[in-house]
C-alpha cells in the first residue's frame, strides 16, 4: 500500500539559529538585504533537503518567515496595516517597521501587538487590518521560493494562513458580507496568479478552524467555506490543536482536496477518523509535534492498520515550529534520555520508519526494532521513575493542599507576629543584574571560579542590595536574586529529573528564541536550593525578608515536560519539591515567602471543557507548595493583570495571603472591580511601572497610592512596584522606590 | 602628555550617516582645522562598528589639516577578534591614537535568548579591559572617559576615582570628560584624580547648549543633572533665539571658568557643527592661547 508523507511545517531559526544572527546582523545595517537572502536562501534549501528524510517528495514554500507568519500572509495577500501601510517582501522596510516598530510619517510607531499563538510559546503579530484600503495581493515571494526550490530540482506546494484563522487571529470585529467578500476575493486573486505559474493545491493553514468553532468569531468560518467553494488551487485543509470542533460535519462536505486530522493534541477515535476518510482523503498527523519524545510507533502503527483505510497520508499532528531543530549537535545528554527523545529532524526519521513499515511489511521489522530501542532507553534511563516520588503523589489527599486556618485570620495573625506596618511597602524580587553579576554567574559555570569564591561574591551583591532597601525604608526586603539567570532555569538546574539541552532552541517570535529545560524523569528536592541566600539576606536586616521561588505551573509550562505521565503528576512533583523548600525557609525563619506563578493563565487548555480539570490541577500543585507552613508564614504570589479575568476565581482559590500584580502599565486601571470583588487577600497593585524608563515621580506615586487606600479596604493594601527589577538601571531603580515609600509615608499621615 | 604640551583644544566628530552629512562634515572639519586641534576624536557606536566611516571620515580631514586623530572604540560589544580586525583596518589607515569607552551594553533583553543575556560583555566587559589589551599590542596613545558627576553605575565618587585609576594602570594615556554643566564639579573631580597622584590629562568634555530641549536629551541620555541656574535660565527664555544666546553664554562661562581654573584642555562635542563653537570661542578669556594658524 501506498503511503506518502505529506508535510506542515518545519522550525525556522535554524540548527545553530543562522536566521537570527542574519537577521539581528541586518537590523544593525551590519549586512544587506542581498546577504540576508542568501542566508535565508541557504537556510530554506538545507531545511528541504533535511526534510527529505521523512520520504516526503513534495516540500512546502511560504513556511518560513522572515518574522512572523501571519505577517507574511497579510504581506502575500497585499493586506495593508492601519499604522505601517503596504508590507512587502522584497526590501522588508515597512514588514520590519510593523514587526519592531519604527518611524511612519515622521511619528515613531510602536510595533503590531504580539500575543500567543495559541496555547504555544510562540507569539505571533496581530495585524491590524486597514479594511478601507484596496487589498494588492503578490506572489512575489511564493515565486521567490519556487525558483530556488526549481533550481535544487524539488517539488513544492504554497502554504498560507487561511481566512477564517486570520479574521480569528487579527482580533476582526463586525466580520460583515463585504468584509468576507474582499477577504476572499484576494485569496482568489493570489491563487488565481499561483495557479498561473504551474500551482494546483494550496495548504491551506486553518489552525483555528482546527480547534473549533467556539474561537472562531462569527463570519469567519463562512469566509473560509466561501474560499474554498471558489477556490482556483485545491485546498488541502490544515487544522491543529484539536477535532474541528462543532464544523467537521458541515467540512466533510466542502469541496476539499484533504484534510489534516491532528491526533495528538486532542486524539480522535477510528470511527471518527474512518467517518472522515469516507468523504476525504485525510492526512493524519500522527507523530505529535508540539513534544520532543519518540512516539510509540508500534502503537501508531497498529492504530493505522486498524483503521482499514486506503485513503491516507501521514503527518506530524501540528507544525515541527515548536520543538527545536535536531538532537544530532546534543553531545552531553545521557545514551537512554537522547534514545527516547525527538527533536524536528528525528520526527522526519520517525515519519519515514513509519512510512516505510506501512508500506512494506518487510520494513515492518526495522519499526520494530525502533520502537524496542525507545522502549529499552526508557526503561534504562536513570531518574524516570522515582518510587518514592510516586508514592508521595499518590498519597496526597485533600488537606495536603489546604492551610490550616482561614486567611482573614491568618492575614491578622501574620501582621501581628511579622509586625506587618499599614501600607508596607516591598518589591517584587529581583534588583537589577550588571554585567559583573552575569560575569560572576558565568565565571562559576565555566568552572573558572570555586564555588567558595562565587558564594563571596553573591553574597557581597547580596549585602549591598539589602543596605540600599534598608537605606530606601522598604518594610519588606528581598534578596535581590543575584544568582538567577532565570526563573524556570535556576529551578531546574537544581532539582532532579530536569535535563537542558544545548541547542534545543525554539522560537518565541522574531529572532528571539528560547531553550527550555527537559522534564525527563520524577522532580524531587535533594537540597536547599535557595536557603543558603535567604538565610544570609536576613541575617543582615532586622526587617522581613520575603524569600522567593517559581511556582509548579510556571516550571512545568515553561519546560518541555514528559508524555508518559500526566502534566497534573508532573506538577505535583513539582509541588511537593517546592513544598520541602518553603519548609525549610521557614525553618530558617523566611517568614514571608514569594511563590511567583506568572504562567498559570497560558496553561488553559483551547477547549473549554477541559479547563475546569486543567485549573482544579494547576490551583492544587500551587497550594501544595505552601500548605504546610504555619499559619503566621505570609505566602505572597505575583502575577500579570492583563490576564486575570478568565481564571479570577482560580486565583482566589491559590488561597495566597498577598497578591501583587502588574496593574500600572498604560490603559489599565489600578484597581479592577472584578478582581476586588473575587479576591479576597491582601494585594499590591503595582504602583510604579518598570517596563518605562521613566522614573517614578513622588506626585505620581501620592496619587496613585491615595487611588489604592480609597478604593481598597487600606488594612490590605501592600505598595510595591509592578514587576521585578532585574533589567532596569540602579540609578533609576533608587530614586523611583525612594519616592515610592516617601510617598507611601505621606498618605499613611493621613489615614 | 600624549601629544606634547601643546594640547588645548580637541573636537569629537560622530562619522556622518548619509552623503548629506558628508557634505555638511567636510565644511565644518574645515572650518574647525583652522583652530589647529591637538586631536580631533571620532565615535563609535555600541553594537555597530564605525570603523569604515570614521575611516572615510579621516580621509576628508586629511584634506584640510594634520592633526592627530583619534578613534573612539566601544569595549562592552567586542570580542577580542572583532577588535583585532578593527586594529588592523585602522593600522592600515594610519590610525593609531584610540579612545576607549564602554558604550551602552545592548540592553535590548526583549530581544535577546538567555545565553546572549548571560554571555553578554564576554570581550571587554569594561573600558580597563580593553585598555589593557590595547596596551600589551602596543598602542601608545589611548585615552578614556572620565565622569566628573559620577557613572551612574558607581557606588560613590571613591569608586569613579578608583575605576579612573585603574583606567590610568592599564594603559589609558588621557581622558575626556563626559557632559557635565557646572566647573565646580569638573574641579572638584579634577582635585580628587591629582590628590591620589594620577597624573594624566583630564581634558574637559564640553558641549555648546542651543536649545533647552537639546540640553534635557543629552542630560538624559548621560544621566546627569541639569544645574538650577541653567534650568532657571532656560525657563525664563521666551524664544529660540534667547535659548540659544542663553545656551551660548552659559557654556562660555563655563569654559572661562575652567581656563581660569588651568584646566587641562577643552573637548568639544561639536555634533558636527562648527557655528556655535565659534560663537563661544570669540569669548574666552584672552590669557587662553589658541594658536589659529590654517
Amino acid at each position: 500500500m501506498n503511503c506518502s508523507v505529506n508535510l506542515v511545517g518545519y522550525p525556522r531559526v535554524g540548527v545553530k539559529r543562522e536566521y537570527k544572527w542574519a537577521v539581528e546582523k541586518y537590523w544593525k545595517l551590519e549586512i544587506d538585504i542581498n546577504k540576508l537572502n542568501e542566508t535565508v536562501d541557504n537556510l530554506i534549501v538545507m531545511n528541504w533537503t533535511t526534510q527529505s528524510k521523512s520520504g516526503a517528495n513534495t516540500f512546502l514554500i511560504g513556511d518560513f518567515s522572515f518574522y512572523d507568519q501571519v505577517l507574511d500572509t497579510t504581506t502575500h495577500l497585499g493586506i495593508p496595516q492601519k499604522r505601517f501601510g503596504y508590507t512587502n517582501h522584497l526590501d522588508l522596510v515597512n514588514y520590519f517597521k510593523a514587526s519592531r516598530g519604527g518611524v511612519v510619517n515622521n511619528k515613531e510607531e510602536s510595533p503590531l501587538d504580539m500575543t500567543k499563538w495559541f496555547d504555544t510559546n510562540y507569539h505571533y503579530l496581530v495585524p491590524e487590518i486597514d479594511w478601507d484600503k484596496e487589498f494588492l495581493p503578490t506572489t512575489i515571494r511564493f515565486v521567490h521560493e519556487m525558483n530556488l526550490a526549481k533550481e535544487n530540482n524539488l517539488k513544492v506546494i504554497p502554504k498560507i494562513i487561511g481566512p477564517a484563522t486570520l479574521l480569528t487571529l487579527s482580533k476582526t470585529s463586525n466580520i460583515d458580507e463585504e468584509k468576507i467578500s474582499k477577504l476572499v476575493q484576494a485569496y482568489q486573486d493570489l491563487f488565481n496568479e499561483l495557479k498561473e505559474i504551474g500551482f494546483e493545491e494550496v495548504l491551506l493553514d486553518e489552525g483555528s478552524v482546527g480547534v473549533g468553532r467556539h474561537v472562531l468569531p462569527s463570519g469567519a468560518f463562512e469566509a473560509f467555506e466561501k474560499l474554498v467553494g471558489s477556490s482556483p488551487l485545491k485546498v488541502n485543509l490544515f487544522g491543529y490543536f484539536g477535532k474541528y470542533d462543532g464544523l467537521i460535519d458541515k467540512i466533510v462536505n466542502l469541496d476539499l482536496n484533504s484534510i489534516h486530522l491532528d491526533n495528538c493534541y486532542e486524539s480522535f477515535s477510528k470511527d471518527e477518523i474512518k467517518n472522515i476518510a469516507n468523504k476525504l482523503k485525510v492526512n493524519l498527523g500522527v507523530i505529535n509535534g508540539r513534544t520532543i519524545w519518540k512516539s510509540n510507533l508500534s502503537e501508531v502503527f497498529t492504530f493505522l492498520n486498524e483503521l482499514d483505510i486506503n485513503n491516507f497520508s501521514i503527518s506530524t499532528s501540528c507544525s515541527l515550529l515548536h520543538v527545536p531543530h535536531s538532537l544530532k549537535e546534543e553531545s552531553d545528554f545521557d545514551d537512554n534520555l537522547k534514545d527516547i527523545l525527538s527533536f524536528a529532524e528525528e520526527k522526519l526519521e520517525e515519519l519515514n520508519v513509519l512510512k516505510n513499515a506501512i508500506e512494506n511489511s518487510s520494513e515492518l521489522k526495522k519499526l520494530e526494532k525502533y520502537e524496542n530501542a525507545r522502549s529499552e532507553a526508557d526503561k534504562n534511563l536513570i531518574g524516570r521513575n522515582v518510587d518514592s516520588v510516586r508514592e508521595q503523589v499518590l498519597n496526597l489527599s485533600h488537606e495536603d493542599f489546604n492551610r490550616e486556618m482561614s486567611r482573614n485570620e491568618r492575614l491578622d495573625l501574620q501582621s501581628e507576629v511579622l509586625g506587618i506596618p499599614l501600607l508596607p511597602t516591598t518589591t517584587i524580587g529581583s534588583f537589577p543584574q550588571t554585567g559583573d553579576t552575569r560575569q560572576l554567574r558565568r565565571k562559576f559555570k565555566n568552572g573558572d571560579l570555586s564555588y567558595e569564591d562565587y558564594k563571596t561574591g553573591i553574597k557581597e551583591i547580596i549585602h549591598e542590595t539589602v543596605s540600599i532597601q534598608e537605606e530606601l525604608g522598604l518594610d519588606v526586603l528581598v534578596h535581590g536574586e543575584a544568582e538567577r539567570n532565570d526563573m524556570v532555569e535556576y529551578f531546574g538546574e537544581l532539582l532532579e529529573g530536569f535535563a537542558f539541552s544545548k541547542f534545543g532552541w525554539v522560537q518565541s517570535y522574531g529572532s528571539r528564541c528560547v531553550k527550555p529545560p527537559i522534564i525527563y524523569g520524577d522532580v524531587y528536592r535533594t537540597n536547599p536550593m535557595t536557603v543558603e541566600w535567604s538565610k544570609y539576606a536576613q541575617s543582615l536586616t532586622k526587617k522581613q525578608m520575603k524569600g522567593m521561588l517559581t511556582g509548579p505551573v510556571t516550571i512545568l509550562q515553561w519546560s518541555f515536560y514528559r508524555d508518559d505521565i500526566s502534566k497534573k503528576d508532573v506538577a505535583f512533583q513539582i509541588g511537593l519539591a517546592l513544598q520541602s523548600e518553603v519548609l525549610d525557609l521557614e525553618a530558617n525563619e523566611i517568614n514571608i515567602i514569594q511563590i511567583d506563578e506568572p504562567a498559570i493563565r497560558e496553561g488553559l487548555p483551547l477547549n473549554p471543557i477541559y479547563k475546569k480539570e486543567y485549573l482544579d490541577w494547576a490551583v492544587n500543585s500551587f497550594k501544595l507548595v505552601a500548605s504546610k507552613v504555619k499559619p503566621s508564614t505570609q505566602i505572597h504570589s505575583h502575577m500579570c493583570y492583563s490576564e486575570f479575568d478568565e481564571i479570577l476565581d482560580a486565583i482566589n482559590a491559590l488561597d495566597v495571603d498577598v497578591l501583587s500584580i502588574e496593574a500600572s502599565r498604560s490603559g489599565m486601571d489600578l484597581v479592577n472591580p472584578a478582581l476586588k470583588e473575587k479576591y479576597r487577600g491582601a494585594i499590591g497593585p503595582g504602583v510604579y511601572d518598570i517596563h518605562s524608563p521613566l522614573v517614578l515621580q513622588y506626585h505620581d506615586a501620592i496619587e496613585r497610592i491615595t487611588q489604592l487606600s480609597k478604593s481598597l479596604d487600606h488594612k490590605n493594601i501592600w505598595i510595591n512596584p509592578d514587576c521585578g527589577l532585574k533589567t532596569r538601571g540602579w540609578k533609576e531603580v533608587k530614586e523611583s522606590l525612594n519616592n515610592m515609600v516617601e510617598a507611601t509615608k505621606k498618605v499613611k499621615e493621613s489615614l | 602628555m600624549v601629544f606634547g604640551n601643546n594640547l588645548e583644544l580637541s573636537f569629537e566628530f560622530f562619522p556622518p550617516r548619509n552623503e548629506r552629512e558628508y557634505i555638511s562634515y567636510e565644511n565644518t572639519v574645515r572650518d574647525l582645522s583652522k583652530y589647529n586641534p591637538a586631536f580631533i576624536s571620532f565615535t563609535d557606536g555600541a553594537g555597530l562598528s564605525k570603523n569604515r566611516e570614521i575611516i572615510r571620515s579621516v580621509e576628508i580631514l586629511k584634506k584640510y589639516s594634520d592633526t592627530n586623530v583619534v578613534a573612539h572604540i566601544t569595549s562592552c560589544d567586542k570580542e577580542k577578534e572583532d577588535i583585532d580586525k578593527i586594529l588592523f583596518l585602522y593600522s592600515e589607515n594610519s590610525i593609531d591614537s584610540f579612545l576607549i569607552i564602554r558604550g551602552d551594553c545592548p540592553r535590548d533583553e526583549f530581544l535577546m535568548d538567555l545565553d546572549e543575556i548571560e554571555n553578554m560583555e564576554t570581550g571587554f566587559p569594561h573600558a580597563s579591559d580593553l585598555i589593557s589589551y590595547l596596551s600589551t599590542k602596543g598602542i601608545k596613545n589611548l585615552g578614556f572617559a572620565a565622569f566628573p558627576t559620577g557613572h551612574p553605575e558607581d557606588k560613590d565618587k571613591n569608586q569613579t576615582r578608583d575605576i579612573f585609576e585603574l583606567k590610568v594602570k592599564s594603559g589609558g594615556t588621557f581622558s575626556a570628560t563626559q557632559l557635565f554643566f557646572d566647573a565646580q564639579e569638573y574641579i572638584n573631580f579634577y582635585n580628587l584624580i591629582k590628590q591620589s597622584n594620577i597624573q594624566v590629562p583630564i581634558y574637559a568634555g564640553i558641549m555648546p547648549l542651543i536649545s533647552f530641549q537639546q540640553a534635557k536629551r543629552f542630560a538624559q541620555i548621560c544621566d546627569i543633572n541639569l544645574p538650577k541656574e541653567l534650568v532657571n535660565g532656560f525657563q525664563s527664555c521666551t524664544s529660540i533665539e534667547q535659548e540659544r544666546n542663553f545656551g551660548i553664554s552659559y557654556i562660555t562661562n563655563l569654559c572661562n571658568e575652567l581656563i581660569d581654573f588651568k584646566v587641562d584642555g577643552l573637548h568639544f562635542y561639536t555634533l558636527n557643527r562648527s557655528k556655535a563653537f565659534k560663537e563661544i570661542v570669540t569669548n574666552l578669556n584672552s590669557d587662553f592661547k589658541f594658536k589659529i594658524g590654517g
